[in-house]
């Protein structure tokens, strides 16, 4: 089990997050300063850090700083209200390794973390869920070994939810990873609804519920079995 | 005291006055004791000759004069005349009854007068040589002529006095003078404080009247024109004010209903999950509320950095019309788009492909169905176009400045589902931001024609802004 540090200050949403990574399956320490976030990595040292940038006393980015002196591969999340791409840019630059901005979609984090560990793991070439199958290499989609013809955008989707599978994929993690959309506003849930729709009807059979199932408020998720 | 304009006036023409009655006095004075001291070396020399005429050496070859009454006899212009005599090698010889009691200090220098003072008096003096025959040789002498300066110190005293006395007249003259014209002139400019002081919020939009074209007036003119400026902005910016709060109230209504209803009774599980997932809805809305206005109020203030590169725009709109084709396809609007390739410019492509997203969303949004939507993109020497034509109903004249301003909506037009109505108001700003401009005609079908022009020149760049 992954190991997370939370460095946030507002206690509501310290709360929540914990509450909702633990039943995700993490294991979550929260610190609400920098200090104290700093002396509970001194005792054990996390797999990843959420690290909020508005802290009392020592600025988030001073921590980061401090972080990236003494520990130069821990990987860790940003998540902070300042939206500007010149704040973001800044976060990375100074040794982030993601930044999401507040307010976010919880299964946005989880996608970003899950990430984050993929990165540190080997390549997946290949997706499975229940009788559906894809190629990553050869951008191939099978269901029941029977081949079916996906658009570029329809794979990457697809890609998306299997990586995911029996998770919730937020509108906002399909805008960001297949449209490459950095602002939240930009309005495209027209375009992913109908793109979802179309999947639908290429992979599902009319007589079984649909392998993409819609989470009001919140996007989709791909059946696991 | 603050140092006004008035009061700087006021003190710059009595320094004028000052300075220029100072360089007048002077040089009256220069030229009266000029001509005093002219008129006293005028005097001693001829006070010269007359000594020279009286002196002889006595039976005793003593030095004495031949005029009983001695210095009486001689004097010049009611004072007596004043002198001493000295042997060539300095010894004095012999004095005046009127300097007797005057320090002596030896001649100077021969024929030219010059004032000497002894216990603060000065004195004015001339030395000449003069030979006398005597004991069968020539001897020698230095008479000394002198006369005491105290006419003159008298009469200069009284040119003093009688400046000094006449001295605060012209001053006293150029003050109230000055205060006048300036109080004359700066009326109208008091007067214009005072209205100005009295313009708040309730009254911005009252102009001030003007009286006088003089500067005054045009400053009233310049501060009217300013204020009914300030009118329109403050108006637009009541309106979007109330606009916003009612926006933001809007989904925080829905949410907060939503809530309270759901937990009014027990509930299957079902519905809990319903309303939790609608509440999200609404929270997602205004999410994207607040991020629009944000970008909105940077983009006013000036704060949103733009990242720009130059970029092949033709293939960005190639992609984002590629993205949209099939939901035109499910909505059953034909497509059909004619792209010049490789049309580069510099641009934040995060903020200009909003445009594009904007103007083909709202084309497929409100076109009809069955309808068909056209694309056009090429350049035109410096201008770059970009024009949609949909089957959406046609906009009316009147309106079509107007769906640019924020949360505008055409509601008997325009389905609910469109937002909060700032998708055109942000991207005319990014439009802007690119030194270009949206605009909307009507087209033959009959539909309306979204044209976004961007202009290449570098020069005109920052006029729009």
């Amino acid at each position: 089990m992954k190991k997370l540090l939370i460095i946030e200050d507002d206690d509501k949403l310290c709360q929540n997050l914990t509450i909702g990574l633990k039943e995700s399956g993490y294991v979550v320490t929260s610190a609400n300063s920098g200090e104290e976030g700093l002396s509970l990595i001194m005792e054990s040292i996390p797999d990843a850090i959420l690290l909020d940038l508005n802290l009392p006393k020592r600025d988030g980015l001073e921590i980061l700083q401090t972080l990236r002196k003494h520990y130069s591969t821990l990987p860790i999340i940003i998540i902070s209200a300042r939206d500007t791409v010149d704040e973001r840019v800044l976060g990375l630059n100074l040794g982030a390794d993601d930044y999401l901005v507040k307010p976010f979609a919880f299964s946005e984090l989880l996608a970003r973390l899950q990430a984050l560990f993929r990165r540190e793991q080997q390549n997946v070439y290949q997706h499975k869920a229940a009788d559906l199958e894809m190629d990553v290499v050869q951008r191939k989609f099978y269901r029941s070994g029977q081949h079916i013809e996906l658009t570029a955008r329809e794979f990457d989707i697809m890609e998306l939810l299997l990586r995911n599978k029996g998770q919730v994929v937020s509108r906002q993690t399909i805008a960001h990873d297949v449209w490459k959309q950095v602002q939240r506003a930009t309005p495209l849930d027209n375009v992913i609804d109908v793109h979802i729709m179309r999947l639908r009807k290429k992979i599902d059979s009319a007589d079984e519920d649909s392998y993409i199932q819609t989470v009001r408020g919140i996007g989709f998720c791909l059946k696991s079995e | 005291m603050k140092l006004t304009i008035k009061l700087k006036f006021i003190l710059f023409n009595l320094l004028i006055t000052i300075a220029s009655l100072s360089i007048f006095y002077a040089a009256i004075y220069h030229r009266y004791s000029q001509k005093l001291i002219f008129e006293i070396d005028r005097g001693l020399e001829q006070n010269s000759g007359i000594l020279k005429r009286v002196l002889k050496f006595d039976v005793n070859n003593k030095l004495d004069l031949y005029s009983q009454r001695d210095d009486g006899l001689l004097s010049y212009n009611g004072a007596p005349l004043d002198y001493r005599i000295w042997s060539e090698s300095g010894l004095p010889l012999r004095r005046s009854v009127g300097m007797m009691f005057v320090e002596s200090t030896s001649p100077k220098q021969l024929n030219n007068p010059y004032t000497e003072t002894f216990a603060g008096i000065p004195y004015r003096m001339l030395n000449v040589e003069h030979i006398k025959y005597f004991n069968n040789s020539n001897v020698r002498l230095v008479l000394q002529l002198i006369h005491p300066m105290r006419a003159y110190q008298q009469n200069m005293t009284d040119l003093n006095r009688t400046m000094l006395f006449l001295f605060p007249i012209p001053l006293l003259l150029v003050a109230l003078g000055s205060y006048w014209i300036s109080q004359n002139n700066l009326k109208g400019l008091y007067k214009l404080i005072k209205d100005i002081n009295q313009t708040n919020a309730e009254n911005l939009s009252q102009s001030l009247p003007v009286t006088k074209m003089d500067e005054v007036g045009e400053l009233t003119q310049a501060y009217n024109k300013l204020l009914s400026r300030l009118t329109s902005a403050f108006e637009a910016l009541k309106r979007f004010t109330s606009d916003a709060s009612h926006e933001l109230r809007t989904p925080l209504m829905a949410i907060k209903s939503q809530g309270e209803i759901v937990l009014a009774k027990e509930r299957q599980k079902t519905e809990y999950v319903d309303a939790i997932g609608a509440m999200l809805e609404d929270t997602q809305r205004l999410e994207n509320l607040c991020t629009s206005l944000l970008q909105l109020a940077r983009g006013d203030a000036g704060l949103s950095n733009l990242n720009k590169k130059e970029e092949n725009l033709s293939s960005v709109v190639n992609y984002w019309i590629n993205q949209f084709l099939p939901w035109a396809e499910e909505k059953n609007i034909y497509v059909s788009y004619d792209i010049k390739a490789n049309i580069f410019f510099p641009m934040d492509q995060a903020l200009l492909e909003r445009v594009f997203i904007n103007l083909i969303e709202n084309a497929i949004n409100y076109s009809t169905s069955p309808g068909k939507i056209e694309i056009k993109f090429f350049q035109e020497k410096d201008n770059i176009i970009f024009q949609i034509d949909d089957t959406a109903p046609v906009i009316a004249k009147e309106h079509r400045e107007r769906v640019f301003q924020r949360f505008v909506r055409l509601d008997n037009t325009r389905n609910t589902a469109s937002g909060a109505g700032l998708g055109l108001s942000i991207s005319q700003l990014a439009a802007k931001k690119h030194n270009g401009i949206i605009s909307i005609e009507k087209n033959p079908w009959p539909g309306n024609r979204f044209k976004l022009i961007l202009k290449r020149s570098s020069e005109s760049l920052h006029h729009d802004q």
